[in-house]
């Protein structure tokens, strides 16, 4: 049992890293950029304030090199031998966007990323050229087709950019300061026309990044492992307990976790412990009584209860027992706001009462699947022999239901029992809300609408975690409730 | 007997949950002098320099002081931490422009120590570290580049600024006070002068002074422990219950006590703020008609039109308001698009919007048709002279024929020849997903131009999306809000064409001329000329449609009747709880 244990542990290893690696990737590739996120505000908002715009591209450049997305994403890339090996550097998303097209119709990045450097110096003359009433519109014209150069691989939208500001460059001699970066930009836009390897294009490359990638600094960090370190800059890495720095919240995502686990952990602890102490008897019952009309009435109860959308209820209740216009029962929201001086009891009274609502609604919806389970695995039972020859030797009916009949109709719900680890941690987004609870639920949904990355992860890192040991667990109790089932060899 | 057990101790957890609810439903707590506020969400934390989240900035104002504030009744700017509002001087040869303050007398800090001309070039350099987490505001600032300090009166500096640029009024006074014994108390940055941070921005990045203090500032502890968030204002932070409720006292012998009555910055009458989350906004109605909420702001439109006007309970317990917000909506047109590059057709979308209808029916009339990106309540720059363009079906029509566009192939779309290519008038409109009332919006507008023969296909977007494209100029027709500063705002950023590449020029709108008045009216010191400079710019970008103007939207607040009448104001969020006055 023990060497089965271990083997499934030393499992866990690299079904973790593979999730893990999947969930970094997933997430990266998924739209939408953190850092432009941070310095807009508002998320889900309806609109930024105006003077927050004015981060330009040194505060975007400094917080992505600070959050750490500069790096290439992992150690190595698959990739073609035309792709550039230094595009991540580009901070901005749509200019990388136009370079990588580039690079699939030409196939040579150093030609492409000389361009690119060219058109760049081209932007900062045209800044520099002085502004007056003769050239201000002429100004205008030539920002505009640097920026077409920016975001367009076409060949006839650069061309015509290009004849564009020639022809204002010719006409204003004010603006002739333009004049050598102009030329240099086209005869680098020549030489890339010129000198194509799409060839290069259809040969499979991998690119080697080293250790200095987002997925290595995010797992084993880069911070010394065997001397200590003052910068805060670096990352631990996840297997050294350092989850990272929330973006948004800017705190150590440990902390958040922290904050969040434990009303989610306090409610969905209370609400298995009330779903199962309810469920068992229940299926169990139903199950002795099979066929009667109490046995139907239930199931009927059950299924309606089980049918009807748990955030439905939950509105429901706190509109007609929230103390609105209806009954003032329970207070309208999940937690209570305590004074940590209040006595215990003042406290537990209030909690109780925050908690009632939520409770019912995590907690009525399993009812009719749990108590089916265990119903379905007592009647499997029931009809066997040993438990006609346990009635037969007289015993009486309960000690036939609860000592010979029930350990054995467990393995059904063994099987669920073992969901119970990630629910633990999981939350429900919808209940959350509703109730105002502060839980993991939030956590995690919040922080993907923000693209929050080290908390996903981190949440991410947890429920797979707490999922394989749920599984190790009940496994384990198959084993403990059914003799039987035995994991050791023979 | 097993089975009964079970049921013996599901039946006790159910009558101890009710003998417990039995408890807390009869002891009702007498209200003391506070003041319960709704929030949605909880904010991010209390660093007054670090914070994203709006209302983060609210509480940060009742922690801590800066130099002038925005009166909530006439917007216009008061002295608070200032004796008075500053002297300007500003030399044209040399763009150099200083705001002299002197502090007033008696301010202190909470370990009695008075506040200081230091104390302004402390907490401009914290707002101007590398490394600290401000990355946001951080160019708000930059055009500050010095603290002249004044020997003969510690109270007294001048704030310099190296180019003349009209906001920098209010910037040179719009930064919260920082006292150096908390949030430095080492001096990390004592031997740095304000406008090394300027020139040798990178240089310092690397010292290791400048890390220690920035990495100690981001940290957990100046964001949300006791004893660490500490400014001059009028009250101190008590507690936070993290997405549950955060408490604010007011201080025992608070500085400005002395000069209540002066102005509003010193009308404070409440002993306790409490702002409260809850999430939802039906539970929030549900706890405010339970009377166990006092404030509330930003009510959904339609809840407040359905629910909050029609409910007896809450007309006998709250005064409802719905004061102007700082904020316009509008749909962008891309400019560039071949579709929009005539004026004339984008004049013929602005007459195929329905704006009143849109209003009416998606804003539940709370709202107010605008002109430009002018709030109509700054009645001195707001161009009153521009006639809004009529919904008029038949002008656009006719508009859209002039300008090339017919049905020539019959199939109910008109079309025109674009680059050698038949191109059927068919447009996509975007908004951000889950915004319900933009959607509904979009709909009436698509109808309207169905009527003459465009297409309109209603898309919505993940926010992260949604202004990714438009960041990126990949749209041809957006939803879109703008929120304003109660202050004079800057056109740059949305209307100048620098701002097309990396600004907030999503639409591609500007000339020659456009540019000229914006840089106009950013240099000019003078605030009825610079009103006319705003007026100028409304009406070219009236003319010019990149954006359709909707309407700026009305808040929706209600407040306890415990409290005195109260006047709401435009200024964000709509009442300032400290100031609320107990009725007799």
């Amino acid at each position: 049992m023990l060497t089965y244990v271990l083997k499934r542990v030393l499992f866990f290893v690299p079904t973790i890293f593979a999730i893990s690696l999947l969930t970094f990737i997933l997430m990266s590739s998924a739209p939408g950029d953190p850092a432009e996120l941070m310095l807009n505000r508002a998320v889900g908002g309806d609109g930024g304030q105006a003077s927050d715009k004015l981060a330009g591209d040194k505060a975007y450049n400094m917080l992505r090199k600070r959050l750490g997305l500069d790096l290439p994403l992992f150690y190595f890339s698959f990739s073609n031998l035309a792709s550039a090996d230094s595009l991540h550097k580009i901070s901005k998303i749509d200019h990388r966007k136009t370079l990588d097209r580039l690079t699939n119709d030409y196939g040579n990045w150093k030609e492409i990323e000389a361009y690119y450097h060219s058109a760049k110096k081209l932007e900062l003359t045209i800044l520099d050229i002085p502004k007056d009433s003769s050239t201000t519109s002429a100004l205008i014209t030539l920002r505009n087709a640097v920026n077409n150069l920016y975001l367009s691989p076409n060949d006839k939208v650069i061309r015509s950019s290009f004849a564009e500001m020639e022809q204002q460059v010719g006409k204003n001699s004010q603006l002739a300061a333009a004049s050598p970066a102009l030329n240099a930009t086209v005869d680098a836009y020549e030489t890339v026309r010129q000198s194509p390897t799409t060839w290069k294009n259809y040969i499979p490359a991998v690119h080697l990044n080293g250790t200095k990638n987002q997925y290595h600094r995010w797992l084993l960090g880069d911070a010394p492992w065997f001397s200590a370190s003052d910068d805060k800059m670096l990352s631990k890495g996840f297997v050294r307990g350092d989850f990272g720095t929330s973006y948004f919240a800017k705190r150590p995502v440990s902390t958040l976790v922290w904050e969040s686990i434990g009303y989610t952990m306090t409610i969905s602890l209370i609400a298995i412990l009330i779903t199962y102490l309810i469920s068992i008897p229940l299926g169990v019952f139903t199950a002795v009584k099979k066929g009667t009309t109490i046995d139907q009435t239930l199931s009927t109860g059950l299924f309606v209860l089980y049918s009807m959308p748990s955030f439905w209820i939950g509105t429901m209740m706190i509109i007609f027992l929230g103390g609105g216009d209806f009954l003032d029962w329970f207070p309208p929201t999940g937690v209570a706001d305590v004074d940590a001086d209040d006595p215990f009891f003042t406290r537990l009274s209030m909690q109780a009462a925050h908690l009632t609502m939520p409770l019912i609604c995590w907690t009525y919806g399993s009812f009719a699947y749990l108590s089916r389970q265990m119903r379905g695995g007592m009647l499997g039972v029931l009809r066997q022999d040993y438990i006609r020859t346990a009635r037969s030797k007289g015993l009486n009916e309960s000690a036939v239901v609860w000592k010979h009949a029930f350990r054995n109709s467990l393995l059904p719900v063994i099987t669920i029992f073992s969901s119970v680890f990630p629910a633990m941690i999981g939350g429900s987004v919808v209940l959350e809300y509703i109730f105002t609870i502060p839980g993991m639920g939030g956590l995690g949904f919040h922080s993907v609408l923000r693209r929050d990355y080290p908390v996903v992860l981190t949440v991410t890192m947890f429920s797979t975690i707490l999922t394989l040991v749920g599984y190790l667990i009940s496994d384990i109790l198959y084993a403990v409730v059914d003799p039987r089932i035995s994991y050791s060899k023979k | 007997m097993k089975n009964l057990s079970a049921f013996q101790l599901m039946v006790a957890t159910c009558a101890i949950l009710v003998i417990f609810n039995g408890c807390t439903g009869g002891s009702k707590k007498e209200r003391k002098n506070e003041v319960v506020v709704h929030e949605l969400s909880d904010t991010d934390m209390l660093n007054p320099v670090n914070y994203q989240s709006a209302d983060a900035g609210y509480y940060a104002q009742k922690l801590f002081s800066t130099l002038m504030i925005y009166d909530p009744k006439t917007l216009e700017l008061i002295p608070y931490l200032a004796a008075a509002l500053p002297t300007v001087e500003a030399d044209t040869v040399t763009k150099i422009t200083k705001y002299t303050y002197e502090i007033r007398e008696g301010a202190k800090w909470d370990n009695g120590t008075d506040i200081t001309a230091k104390d302004a070039e402390f907490s401009l350099k914290v707002y101007k570290c590398p490394i600290v987490n401000n990355e946001q505001n951080k160019p708000y600032f930059e055009s500050i580049y010095e603290v002249i300090t004044y020997p003969e009166n510690p109270r007294k500096f001048s704030v310099v600024c190296n180019k003349i640029y009209h906001i920098n009024y209010e910037i040179s006074g719009d930064f919260f006070f920082l006292p150096a014994y908390i949030y430095d108390s080492k001096g990390l940055l004592e031997e740095f002068p304000l406008k090394d941070f300027s020139d040798k921005y990178d240089q310092l990045a690397e010292n290791p002074k400048v890390k220690e203090f920035a990495n100690e500032f981001n940290s957990d502890k100046f964001q949300r422990e006791k004893g660490f968030v500490i400014g001059s204002g009028a009250y101190e932070f008590d507690s936070w219950q993290p997405g549950v409720k955060l408490v604010l006292k007011r201080k025992k012998d608070w500085w400005g006590e002395k000069y209540k009555g002066e102005n509003k910055a010193f009308d404070i009458n409440v002993d306790e703020l409490i702002y409260q989350t809850i999430n939802d906004q039906t539970a929030a109605l549900v706890a405010l008609k339970g009377l166990k909420i006092d404030a509330m702001y930003g009510i959904k439109a339609k809840d407040w039109v359905t629910d909050v006007t029609q409910s007896e309970k809450i007309k006998e317990h709250y005064q409802l308001s719905t004061p102007p917000s700082m904020a316009y909506t509008y749909m962008g047109l891309n400019m560039r698009n071949p579709k929009f590059s005539d004026k004339n057709v984008r004049k013929a979308m602005a007459h195929l919007v329905d704006v009143d209808k849109i209003i009416k029916v998606v804003g539940y009339g709370l709202g107010q048709r605008t002109v430009g990106f002018v709030h109509p309540s700054k009645k001195i720059f707001y161009n009153d002279t521009i006639k809004f363009y009529a919904f008029d079906v038949a002008k656009a029509k006719q508009l859209l024929a002039d300008a090339g566009w017919k049905d020539s192939n019959g199939n109910g779309t008109i079309d025109k020849m674009i680059d050698g290519q038949l191109t059927e008038f068919n447009i996509t409109f975007t908004y951000n997903s889950g915004n319900d009332a933009r959607r509904d919006a979009a709909l009436i507008f698509k109808e309207s131009a169905r009527e003459a023969g465009i297409n309109v296909d209603v898309v919505p977007q993940e926010w992260s999306i949604y202004i990714q494209n438009q960041k990126n100029h990949n749209f041809e027709m957006y939803y879109g809000a703008w929120i304003s500063s109660v202050g004079e705002s800057d056109p740059k950023q949305i209307f100048h064409t620098e701002s097309i590449n990396g600004g907030s020029n999503y639409c591609y709108f500007g000339n020659a001329e456009s540019d000229a008045v914006i840089e106009a009216l950013r240099t000019e010191l003078d605030k009825d000329k610079r009103a006319a400079h705003y007026k100028k710019l409304q009406a070219i970008i009236h003319e010019e449609v990149p954006y359709i103007h909707l309407s700026a939207p009305q808040e929706r607040i209600a407040i306890s009747k415990r409290f005195q009448p109260y006047e709401t104001s435009p200024l964000r969020p709509g009442f300032f709880e400290e100031t609320f006055k107990l009725a007799e």
